[in-house]
């Protein structure tokens, strides 16, 4: 009966070490491949893996069965009827002692010592194994920021190119630049990126002090002439566009008619009273689309509605162009600020992030995003540098 | 408490395995069935037979009074008996005074082995004549109750089929039986040797009588007999988990508890042990389960008995848990 209850034990505690075992063993195992080397804060932890495979044995202990069932089981399975219940009575030692067989129980001690040895073999093989096996997950190349720095280095290039900052100050920023690329640490990706705000800040700033300085440059109420001040400039000007056009239509492409250089293609560039002569039979009403370029006989003849199929046949359809395919490049430039600019309101075209790669300048998502103080520098040098290549 | 002693159980269990083998002699070809009805009666309970006509119910109970030193009556039950047929009734008696009185005439109910041969053709009213005898072993006529003999035992038998005319045990009066026992048809060779020793299938004499006093011992060691705290937990929870068996209306009563108990002691002492293993208990579920259980009708559906839910109960419950 003795023997029956300490195997009882002994299963509940060796099936209590080796869950804690293979716990603590998986858990560093994991610890040494993705977090080597190992934080303060995980030796802590695993200072407290002993403490938890004692905790283990001793509730393996306290679950373990009572004296009383592991007398009944005992006498179940031997069928002593009921003498191995009553051995601890007086008069018991009368009575012949029961042959006893002990009940099989499926977790045993020797169940659960293969499985304790193998858990406690994985947490000293882990424990032990050297660093070196662990390189893979410790050398893992630190995260450049290769866009975001070569980006910048750019710029500074071009600001040394334009000549319009202190060189000095630039190559300095620029060594900044390489001193944090070098020492970016693939931990703590926050640190890096905020020291290369800290650097664009910089830039910034001296840009916004060159700006300054050549707005004091410039004339209060400064005001640019008009076109029509110069007359003889105006009229070289048109002589330049008409030789470069080269006697077509600088909107629709086509040739010009005769006399006037009026458009005979109907893009509505033409008077409305030209004689056609030049596009054959086409009495064209230019203020009417359709009715002078199109060959229907004459101008006068009436129009014929409905009579689309002629390009139902086709395998065009109509289809409604959609807003944001228009063509923002035929769009026509009507001035140009000089004033201070705010940089909110370039926001939705400066999205954060965009510089670093993480996109949405495009996406639609950013047009309502507000631009982060620490951001606005960077936002303001991106329509800097844009100008400055237009 | 202390065990008893191998010489207080051995005699005991000697005049028991005296009275075990007179009854295998006089009844051929069925030992457990007799190791029950005597189990039942040790532990001082009433045995109700059910099987079919012709298989020896009545012949084991005649046999038993035989072999018991005991004062034995029978009553045949049919539709037009009456409560007073078997408690007895008060009759005016004229004195050697001349002077008239009621005078109490005993029933056959004032026995110590009662043998109601098919009990239930009697009607609900001399039925429940009974309820009081069984449980209390007293009559109460005209505000006067009186006690049976002691020890009283009912030996009841019915029949499962020709139901016609026949009014079915209510709950309360089968739950005051301790067994209900099936009796099964013999076995070939057991009706060989019936048909080749026996004459018109007389019963022989049965060549031993087990004392009154010695069946006086017999049911005092069967009260000293240990019960484990162990099997009577096991007791307890089998019980309780008929209440909550799958096919069960309704679970077995506190009395089949007791029955479980005294009679798993009762086959200890039978055995010659001073102590009542699980295994007694297990040989007792079932007797003392059967007629316990009210199962549902899915029961009846699904072809489901009392055997199928007292074994299934039995292998649920863990012995130590």
């Amino acid at each position: 009966m003795r023997a029956f209850r300490a195997d009882l034990l002994a299963g509940g505690a060796l099936r209590g070490l080796a869950l804690g075992a293979g716990i603590a063993a998986c858990g560093l195992l994991a610890a040494r491949a993705f977090l080597s080397p190992l934080p303060p804060a995980a030796l802590a932890v695993f200072a407290a893996v002993p403490a938890c495979i004692v905790v283990c044995a001793l509730r393996a202990l306290s679950r373990a069965p009572t004296r009383a069932k592991c007398r009944a089981l005992v006498e179940d399975a031997s069928h002593a009827g009921g003498l191995v219940l009553a051995e601890s009575l007086p008069g018991a030692d009368k009575w012949p002692r029961p042959e006893t067989v002990a009940p099989e129980i499926p977790s045993t001690w020797r169940r659960a010592l293969p499985a304790a040895l193998v858990s406690l073999a994985a947490l000293a093989a882990v424990s032990a194994a050297p660093d070196g096996w662990f390189a893979a997950g410790a050398s893992q190349p630190a995260p450049s920021f290769p866009d975001v720095t070569a980006e910048i280095k750019n710029e500074i290039e071009e600001l040394k190119e334009a000549e319009t900052l202190d060189a000095e100050e630039l190559e300095a920023l620029k060594e900044e630049i390489e001193r944090i690329e070098k020492t970016a640490d693939p931990s703590a990706p926050g640190e890096t990126l905020d020291a290369i705000d800290a650097v664009r800040e910089k830039l910034a700033a001296l840009l916004d002090i060159d700006k300054q300085a050549a707005k004091k440059l410039l004339p209060k109420n400064a005001s640019f002439p008009s076109l029509a001040s110069f007359p003889d400039s105006a009229e070289q000007l048109k002589k330049m566009l008409e030789e470069s056009s080269a006697g077509k239509c600088p909107n629709c492409g086509k040739p010009l008619g005769e006399g006037e250089g009026k458009c005979n293609g109907g893009c509505g560039e033409g008077e409305g009273e030209g004689d056609g002569e030049g596009n054959g039979e086409g009495e064209g009403e230019g203020d009417k689309p359709g009715s002078g370029g199109v060959s229907r006989g004459r101008g006068d003849a009436p129009l014929r509605f409905g009579k689309e199929a002629e390009l139902g046949n086709s395998n065009l359809k109509d289809v409604a162009e959609k807003a944001e395919l228009s063509d923002k490049s035929t769009e026509t430039k009507i001035g140009e600020s000089i004033s201070e600019e705010n940089p909110a309101d370039n926001a939705p075209h400066a999205a954060p992030g965009a510089r670093r790669g993480i996109g949405g300048r495009d996406s639609g998502t950013s047009s309502g995003q507000i631009v982060l103080p620490r951001h606005r520098g960077t936002v303001k040098r991106f329509f800097e540098t844009e100008r400055k290549q237009q | 408490m202390t065990l008893l002693a191998p010489e207080e159980v051995a005699p005991v269990k000697q005049d028991l395995e005296d009275t075990l083998a007179a009854l295998d002699r006089m009844l051929l070809g069925r030992p457990e069935l007799h190791r029950l009805v005597l189990a039942g009666i040790l532990a001082r309970g009433h045995v109700l037979l059910e099987g079919l006509p012709g298989l020896g119910k009545t012949a084991l109970i005649r046999a038993l009074a035989q072999i018991l030193d005991l004062d034995f009556k029978r009553i045949q039950f049919t539709p037009d008996l009456m409560p007073s047929d078997i408690l007895g009734s008060h009759i005016l008696e004229t004195g050697a005074d001349g002077k008239r009185e009621m005078t109490f005439k005993q029933g056959p109910v004032f026995c110590n082995l009662l043998l109601a041969d098919e009990i239930n053709r009697a009607s609900p009213k001399t039925q429940s004549a009974m309820l009081e005898t069984m449980q209390e072993r007293t009559v109460t006529l005209m505000g006067v109750t009186r006690p049976l003999p002691d020890p009283f035992f009912v030996l009841a038998s019915q029949n499962p089929i020709e139901l016609e005319g026949t009014y079915p045990l209510p709950e309360a009066q089968t739950d005051r039986f301790i067994f209900k026992l099936l009796v099964d048809p013999p076995d070939a060779s057991t009706l060989t040797a019936i048909i080749t020793t026996r004459s018109h299938g007389d019963m022989p004499e049965s060549g031993f009588t087990l004392k009154r006093e010695s069946l006086a011992r017999a049911l005092e060691t069967v009260g000293k007999i240990l019960l484990p705290e162990a099997v009577a937990d096991w007791i307890g929870r089998i019980v309780a988990a008929t209440h909550g068996a799958e096919h069960v209306t309704c679970g077995a009563s506190p009395r089949a508890a007791i029955a479980m108990a005294e009679s798993a002691r009762a086959l200890a002492l039978m055995d010659g042990r001073p102590s009542v293993g699980f295994d007694d208990v297990r040989k007792v579920a079932f007797p003392v389960l059967n007629h316990r259980l009210i199962l549902d009708y899915r029961a009846k559906l699904d072809g489901i008995g009392p055997r199928e839910i007292v074994d299934k109960v039995l292998e649920s419950t863990p012995v130590a848990e």
